[in-house]
């Protein structure tokens, strides 16, 4: 005969059984709840990014064709200052443009030499920053030594937008030579300096 | 078929003791004996207790009427409980798979949450990439009209330019200002926008932020590899611009600070101060190509004021200084700057190299004064030289050669 003792022993299992299936799953339950939730949130947020994206990139294109005046202007200012190579022909033909710009016969100056040193990364700046080291011979007169001096100094600058260069040494012979053709008395010095650009690839 | 043999058998049993066989099937029931005897199944031996059929009196039938009653609802709540078992462990199932992130042939909702998660990411990535390039090229344009500004200002309030060019430099002022609120309120918001993620707010978590942020750098990487691929002779210096925007763009993903700093950028009230301070902060943060520039041209020397400096002091030591028709004088060969290699800052060291001609030998005397003279300068500073000499030439002149070095106080 089975005993009520019995009958209530087994009830006890099961419902132990399902107790512990009851509290197992109400705590899948929540992690699945939090899960849809999270699914829901997602779901709706990849919809709206849809056209946000869409908003974003047609941003970007009219930013980038209202821009693209400003910007050819001030990446021609950059490549002028920093180029993207030696760019030895076109520093020749800036130096020796200047040069006689400031050349007249009551103060002349002549560029008698230039040669070129071989290119190495730029120690302090890095970041792709070369130099080019040369050097320049000259014979002129005092004011336009001063003037050659400045000319480097300034170079850089956004204003007048020329070639970034340093120079390094400064060498001067103050024992004066008349010129024959105008009797002002000339000094030869040599200008050593470093020519920048940029290689960032 | 089972519970009713197993029925059979009690009512056999029963009637067993009775005498009383009213079934053919005594063997039958005998061996179903042997089978069911042992059985645990308590709420099926229940059962088949319910379904005693006793032939019994009016009284012993009231009373079975009145014990089945509980038996019936053991059965009914133990077969419900089963069911529930049942039920929650087919839940159980249905719930850790739809948690499990992947499963063959099924897909999950921990799998389609995580591929919503991706999508979620790569759209938001490349929204943060546009939105970065368009800040990153509006700090640029800040960056090229704060120069122009600060250069402007430094003219307006220069002694040696003329009133009729300040008069024209005065008028371009307000423009410029103009574009530098333009491309701050520009930048600020369009990093705004990459940072906060709006349309996130619910699902916003630091974790989800830096995955998007590692995948906008991705993008950028990626977009940086096509700008490579699409290199040639005809495009190469737009490509290499674009090239370094991207690298300035890439500094910019999950920079806080410089967003913060352009929002406490007062673009109502510009001054050469906020304009100097934003600028620099750019330039020490970033890898624009204004900040490469700056940082060579801020670094280089003032070779004009040095040579000046270097006359004024000489001219006290020897008053025939620069005197053409005097042999017996200073005379310098070269300045030097003295490459300091391996250093991480330019310490300005400057050689100067020259000659010193007296008649009556007191070349190291002259030598000296040059030293002190130069070690007195405002400018100069750790003047130095450690080995003298002189020699008499052929005129009887006493020559002697000189080579002092120096440090910068100041930088221009």
């Amino acid at each position: 005969m089975i005993t009520s003792n019995k009958i209530h022993k087994s009830y006890i299992v099961l419902i132990i059984l399902l107790l512990i299936i009851l509290v197992a799953n109400l705590y899948s339950f929540q992690q699945y709840r939090n899960l849809k939730n999270t699914f829901t949130a997602f779901s709706t947020v990849n919809q709206k990014l849809d056209g946000a994206l869409a908003d974003s990139q047609a941003l970007l294109a009219k930013f980038q064709s209202d821009d693209a005046l400003e910007k050819a202007q001030y990446n021609d200012a950059l490549t002028k200052i920093l180029p993207n190579e030696e760019a030895i022909t076109d520093l020749n033909r800036d130096v020796e443009n200047f040069v006689n710009s400031i050349n007249s016969t009551s103060n002349p100056i002549f560029l008698e030499k230039i040669s070129y040193g071989k290119m190495e990364e730029d120690k302090i700046a890095q970041s792709g920053i070369y130099q080019l080291p040369f050097s320049m011979n000259f014979a002129s007169t005092e004011d336009n030594f001063q003037k050659m001096i400045a000319y480097f100094e300034s170079s850089g600058n956004l204003e007048n937008q020329t070639r970034l260069m340093e120079l390094t040494k400064i060498s001067a012979n103050w024992q004066g030579e008349q010129d024959q053709s105008s009797n002002i008395e000339l000094y030869n010095f040599v200008l050593e300096g470093k020519a920048y650009f940029y290689n960032g690839i | 078929m089972i519970k009713y043999l197993d029925i059979k058998f009690f009512t056999t049993m029963d009637n067993t003791s009775n005498n009383q066989i009213s079934s053919d099937n005594t063997s039958d029931i005998e061996k179903i004996e042997v089978k069911i005897q042992p059985s645990d199944d308590i709420f099926a031996q229940q059962s088949n207790q319910v379904g005693i059929e006793e032939p019994s009196t009016n009284d012993d039938k009231a009373e079975e009427k009145k014990s089945s009653h509980p038996l019936k609802s053991s059965v009914l709540i133990a077969n419900l409980l089963k069911v529930l078992i049942v039920v929650g462990l087919c839940l159980a199932i249905y719930l850790q798979v739809q948690l499990r992130p992947a499963m063959p042939y099924i897909s999950t909702l921990a799998q389609q949450t995580a591929d919503l998660r991706q999508s979620v990411i790569l759209k938001q990535a490349e929204i943060n990439k546009s939105n970065l390039l368009i800040a990153s090229n509006s700090l640029n344009n800040f960056a090229f009209e704060a120069e122009n500004y600060l250069s402007t200002l430094a003219a307006l309030n220069s002694k040696i330019v003329t009133d009729n060019l300040k008069g024209k430099l005065k008028e371009k002022l307000p423009q410029i200002e103009k574009k530098l609120k333009n491309y701050t309120t520009q930048a600020s918001g369009n990093l705004e926008q990459s940072d906060t993620l709006p349309l996130l707010a619910v699902i916003a978590s630091a974790e989800l932020k830096l995955d998007i942020n590692d995948q906008t750098k991705n993008s950028l990487n990626e977009y940086k590899k096509e700008l490579s691929a699409s290199r040639n002779d005809s495009n190469k210096e737009e490509v290499q611009s674009e090239i370094q925007g991207v690298n300035n763009v890439l500094g910019l993903v999950g920079n806080s600070d410089i967003q913060a700093k352009l929002k406490a950028f007062n673009v109502v009230n510009i001054s050469d101060k906020s304009v100097q301070d934003l600028l620099t902060l750019l330039y020490t943060t970033q890898k624009m190509p204004l900040s490469n520039i700056n940082k060579i041209y801020s670094n280089k020397i003032d070779w004009s004021s040095i040579i000046k400096e270097i006359d004024l002091t000489t001219m006290d030591v020897d008053p025939l200084y620069r005197n053409a028709a005097s042999q017996e004088s200073i005379k310098y060969t070269n300045f030097q700057l003295e490459d300091l290699e391996g250093k991480d800052t330019v310490e300005n060291k400057i050689l100067v190299n020259g000659l010193v001609t007296t008649p009556n030998s007191v070349n190291f005397k002259i030598i000296s004064d040059l030293i002190d003279g130069f070690e007195n300068s405002a400018l100069f500073k750790d003047v130095s030289m450690r080995s003298f000499n002189k020699k008499q030439n052929t005129d009887g002149l006493y020559v002697g050669n000189f080579n002092i070095s120096f440090t910068l106080d100041n930088k221009k």
